[in-house]
C-alpha cells in the first residue's frame, strides 16, 4: 500500500475538517450574500442555513470516521470488522445528509439536488461496505487456514 | 465437527509443538490454532508435512465427531 496516497488522503480530510469549522463560523454572511445575489427570499436563505448547520453534524462524524479508517489502513489492518463498521457510519452519514437536505428542499428547492446526490453516495458507500464485509470474512478464513 | 488429535501423535512421537512447527515451517501460534480446533481449514501441503514428520496417516490426526445439538 502506497504510504503517500494514505498520507495525502489524511491531509485532505483534515483540510476538509478545517474548512467545515471555518464554514460553521462564516456560513451566515456567505449564505446571506449568496441569497441576496440570487434574489432569494428569507425563507430560502434560512432554509439553506438551517440545512447547512444540521448537515454539519453528520459531515463532521463522517470526516472523523474517515480519519479513523485511514489510521486503520496505516496500521496495516484494513480488513477488520472495525473498518466495516466505520464504512457503515460513513454511509449512514450520507443518508442523514440526504434526508436533511430533502427536508430543506421544501424551504430552498436547489437542496433537492444535494439530497439526490447524497442518496446515491449512500448507496455506493453501502455497497462498498458489503464488499468489505465479504473481504473481511475471506481474510479471516484465510488467516485461520493453516 | 473435525477434531485435530495432534497432541496424541506428538506425545507418541515424543516431539514438542515448537519442534513440529519448526520442522513443517509454520509458526507455533498457527500450530496452536490447529491444535485447539480454532482453524477453519488446513492446506493439503500442511497436512502432508505433518504426516511426514510424525510418520502417520491423516486419519491418525483428524477425527470426525457428530456435533451435539
Amino acid at each position: 500500500m502506497k504510504k503517500t496516497s494514505v498520507i495525502l488522503c489524511t491531509v485532505f480530510v483534515i483540510l476538509f475538517l478545517v474548512v467545515l469549522v471555518a464554514l460553521l463560523v462564516l456560513a451566515p454572511p456567505i449564505v446571506l450574500g449568496l441569497g441576496l445575489r440570487l434574489g432569494w427570499n428569507e425563507r430560502n436563505i434560512s432554509g439553506l442555513l438551517y440545512a447547512f448547520y444540521c448537515c454539519s453534524v453528520p459531515v463532521a462524524v463522517a470526516l472523523g470516521a474517515l480519519l479513523l479508517l485511514l489510521r486503520n489502513i496505516r496500521s496495516g489492518c484494513p480488513f477488520s470488522k472495525r473498518t466495516g463498521a466505520l464504512i457503515g457510519v460513513i454511509s449512514w452519514c450520507c443518508a442523514a445528509v440526504s434526508v436533511i437536505t430533502l427536508v430543506g428542499s421544501f424551504f430552498c428547492f436547489p437542496l433537492i439536488f444535494v439530497s439526490v446526490i447524497m442518496a446515491f453516495m449512500f448507496l455506493i458507500v453501502h455497497v462498498v461496505r458489503l464488499c468489505f464485509r465479504a473481504a473481511t470474512e475471506l481474510n479471516e478464513e484465510n488467516s485461520l487456514t493453516i | 465437527m473435525i477434531i485435530v488429535n495432534l497432541d496424541v501423535m506428538l506425545a507418541k512421537r515424543k516431539m514438542s509443538s515448537g519442534e513440529l512447527a519448526e520442522r513443517i515451517g509454520i509458526t507455533p501460534a498457527n500450530l496452536s490454532i490447529l491444535k485447539t480446533g480454532k482453524a477453519r481449514a488446513i492446506r493439503f501441503s500442511t497436512l502432508e508435512s505433518i504426516c511426514k514428520e510424525l510418520s502417520c496417516q491423516p486419519a491418525d490426526i483428524l477425527e470426525y465427531r457428530e456435533e451435539e445439538s
